[in-house]
């Protein structure tokens, strides 16, 4: 992959040297035309012509029809006698379907290919799928890529520039950069057509860098294994001290330019801990605290049913997943997918190494948030150190953390306070109970009120309370295995702490208010 | 036959023969022809060598497309193809437009091998249909096919010109001289205007 600067002088040196086919594989043609076109005006001493469907044949600078017919082998044909009529002649192929494979296409490109070595002529295609091995070895390749940051700012400032007289526009230099960084990853016709209409609402300040990001999700609405996650204001995070000390270290280099820097930006966290305590909820907010889209990689998509399906659906997803940087990427229950075992014909080991392979070598500003339940079921490659930034155990909450909880729930489905009396009784006998525990038994006591037409009384709501057995009563064996290994091998996400008595449950632990 | 052809007639009749076998024979050079250039039974036999002449050459193509009917199956295939099967027919139009024949001549050769180009293009067409019809090739295929035939339709050909009299009848491809007059102004970097 190489960037418009570098593709650019790589295609001067294959002209130079009068490769007979060059080929640039990128999915935006008019961005490779453009560059073919300042290589041709940088060669003002060889013609060039450019064939496309909808135009037929003309030359490439002037612009001059030489022939309306848009028929590609009428083009070939007329490329034939322009070979045969003269030297270093050019001509460029943009919409060209079926040279992936040995096709007549193919193979006509082929003999047009070796005509125009025998007559110092070059043919350079445009195309977005790699060309038939047949071919693409008469001559050089190169990879335009998406367009990088400078690309991005310069056709930014273009556009703001352009139209800064006509539209109350106050962005500055910074704004230009923050803009580029959010429409990274998609082509520059879609970042101009994301800001042009971001700035047919009459103006654009800085309250409009937020909206670039809504239309970029736009067009990555309908991709496979990815999605959107709505995001709400009000997600606030108690507890888990040092996991947002953690975060809080790392919010900058997610939004800084690090281009000239040697600082990388964050890879991600994996989350470990019981069900129910909130990890997925984490996801979200860190996103909504570090002001970033949320994506969920959906696993249950990615996974084929063919041999090699889930492994080109999963590299699909996270080259998404870049594109759409910056960005949190979840992952939730990341064992489900990535189980370490045998009777799948290999395919989870592969997804492992691919994923691996992914998480230590990108460079894009995804911050990978994942979460796990079982631990024991992931593959110990996935756990070695270096693979995440860090992992974190989230345990059962406290004292304090339930009686946030309680408080929370009372209130937002029975629109009651609770008095500090039953309060305090509510967190003693709630010991053990996940969250998700206690938003399940005021749920039960929200039902009763709306069965009898009033609040039951406190005796009553003591009762539901007891009745309730939680999950670490029923799945007692687990959570000690959860937890002994969690806080062996992981940071606490809350303040660090001993190693626990059996029956203990830790302190300082996360609650995510909705 | 060697050397030099000594009459008229004899470098019509010679050239025809050639012309009518061999692609790289040129019809550049002969003779104008007039009915009075000629007595009047070699005027007449030299009309039916040309006539013969043509239908040499158009036998040919139609062999050459009936190649192509039997085979129709790949779109790109048949896009070369036709693109092949035209240039060779414009080698009939090399002869019945030649500036050397009577303008009588010329008009009637011409009229003739315009019915049969727009004949042979029906004939593609039509086969095309038969095939989508008999259920073994795919709608898309069909239409693909179609659209092949209309893009590289043989009835472009009579608009081709000779690029030299009496020379080759090639598409009409305009000049790329950058001093020409109708040169449109070169395409600019575009940077858009909202509309206000």
């Amino acid at each position: 992959m190489s960037n418009r600067s570098e593709s650019l002088v790589w295609l001067l040196r294959c002209l130079k040297a009068r490769v007979p086919l060059i080929t640039i594989r990128t999915i935006e043609p008019s961005r490779a035309r453009d560059m073919v076109r300042d290589a041709a005006g940088e060669l003002r001493a060889l013609t060039f012509y450019e064939h496309s469907r909808t135009e037929g044949t003309r030359e490439l600078l002037s612009g001059q029809v030489t022939s309306d017919e848009g028929s590609l082998p009428v083009a070939l044909e007329y490329a034939r006698s322009v070979f045969k009529a003269r030297e270093n002649a050019n001509f460029v192929f943009t919409d060209v379907e079926d040279v992936d494979s040995e096709t007549s296409t193919a193979r006509h490109f082929a003999e047009m290919a070796r005509l125009a070595e025998s007559r110092v002529g070059s043919i350079i295609m445009i195309t977005a799928k790699p060309l038939w091995t047949g071919l693409s070895r008469l001559g050089m390749n190169v990879s335009l890529d998406l367009p990088d940051q400078k690309e991005l700012e310069d056709e930014i400032t273009d556009l703001v520039e352009t139209n800064r007289g006509y539209l109350p526009v106050s962005w500055e230099r910074q704004h230009v950069r923050q803009a580029a960084e959010i429409l990274s990853g998609v082509t520059l016709l879609e970042a101009t057509n994301i800001l042009a209409t971001v700035m047919a609402s009459g103006e654009l300040n800085e309250g409009h860098l937020k909206e670039l990001s809504h239309f970029k999700d736009q067009i990555f609405g309908d991709l496979n294994g990815i999605e959107r996650v709505p995001l709400r204001e009000d997600y606030k995070v108690g507890g888990l001290n040092s996991l947002k000390e953690w975060l809080s270290r790392r919010r900058n280099l997610m939004s800084a330019d690090l281009t000239h820097t040697t600082v990388s930006p964050p890879r991600g966290v994996l989350l470990v801990g019981v069900s129910g305590c909130g990890k997925s909820l984490s996801a979200k907010a860190i996103a909504q605290e570090w002001q970033l889209p949320l994506y969920r990689l959906d696993m249950a998509a990615v996974l084929g049913m063919y041999v090699g399906q889930s492994e080109g659906q999963l590299r699909e997803a996270l080259e998404t997943a870049e594109r759409m940087a910056p960005c949190v990427l979840w992952v939730d229950e990341i064992e489900k997918a990535l189980v370490s075992g045998a009777g799948d014909g290999g395919t989870s080991r592969r997804l492992v190494g691919q994923f691996l392979y992914w998480l230590q070598e990108h460079t894009a500003k995804v911050f990978l948030v994942a979460t796990a339940n079982d631990v024991t079921s992931l593959p110990p490659e996935l756990l070695r150190k270096g693979r995440f930034d860090e992992m974190f155990f989230v345990d059962l909450p406290d004292a304090h953390d339930r009686e946030e909880i309680v408080v929370m729930y009372f209130r937002k489905r029975l629109e009651y306070d609770v008095p500090p009396d039953l309060l305090r009784q509510l967190v003693d006998l709630s010991e053990g109970f996940t969250g998700s525990d206690l938003e399940a038994v005021i749920r039960d006591i929200t039902l009763a009120k709306y069965n009898s037409g009033r609040l039951p009384a406190d005796a009553e709501i003591k009762l539901h309370f007891t009745n309730l057995v939680p999950f670490s009563k029923t799945n007692a064996e687990e959570l000690g295995l959860t937890r002994a290994w969690g806080l062996t091998r992981c940071v606490p996400a809350g303040t660090p702490r001993g190693p626990l008595a059996e029956g203990e449950t830790s302190g300082n632990r996360r609650v995510v208010l909705l | 036959m060697g050397g030099q052809p000594a009459t008229t007639y004899e470098h019509w009749v010679r050239t025809l023969r050639d012309w009518s076998v061999d692609d790289s024979v040129s019809l550049t050079g002969l003779p104008p022809l007039t009915e009075e250039s000629l007595p009047a039974g070699a005027y007449e036999r030299l009309i039916n060598h040309i006539r013969q002449a043509l239908e040499t050459t158009a036998a040919g193509w139609v062999s050459a497309l009936s190649k192509t009917l039997a085979s129709i199956g790949d779109p790109a295939a048949l896009a070369v193809d036709l693109v092949a099967l035209r240039r060779k027919l414009s080698r009939r139009l090399e002869l019945a437009r030649h500036p050397a024949l009577p303008q009588v001549l010329r008009d009637a050769f011409s009229d003739a091998v315009d019915r049969s180009v727009r004949d042979a293009q029906q004939q593609i067409e039509t086969a095309i249909k038969n095939l989508g019809r008999d259920g073994h090739t795919p709608a898309s295929v069909v239409d693909e096919l179609h659209r092949v035939t209309r893009e590289n339709s043989f009835v472009a050909v009579l608009a081709y010109t000779a690029d030299t009299p009496g020379g080759r009848f090639t598409p009409n491809y305009r000049s790329t001289d950058p001093a020409g007059p109708d040169h449109p102004v070169p395409e600019r970097p575009r940077v858009r205007r909202i509309i206000v």
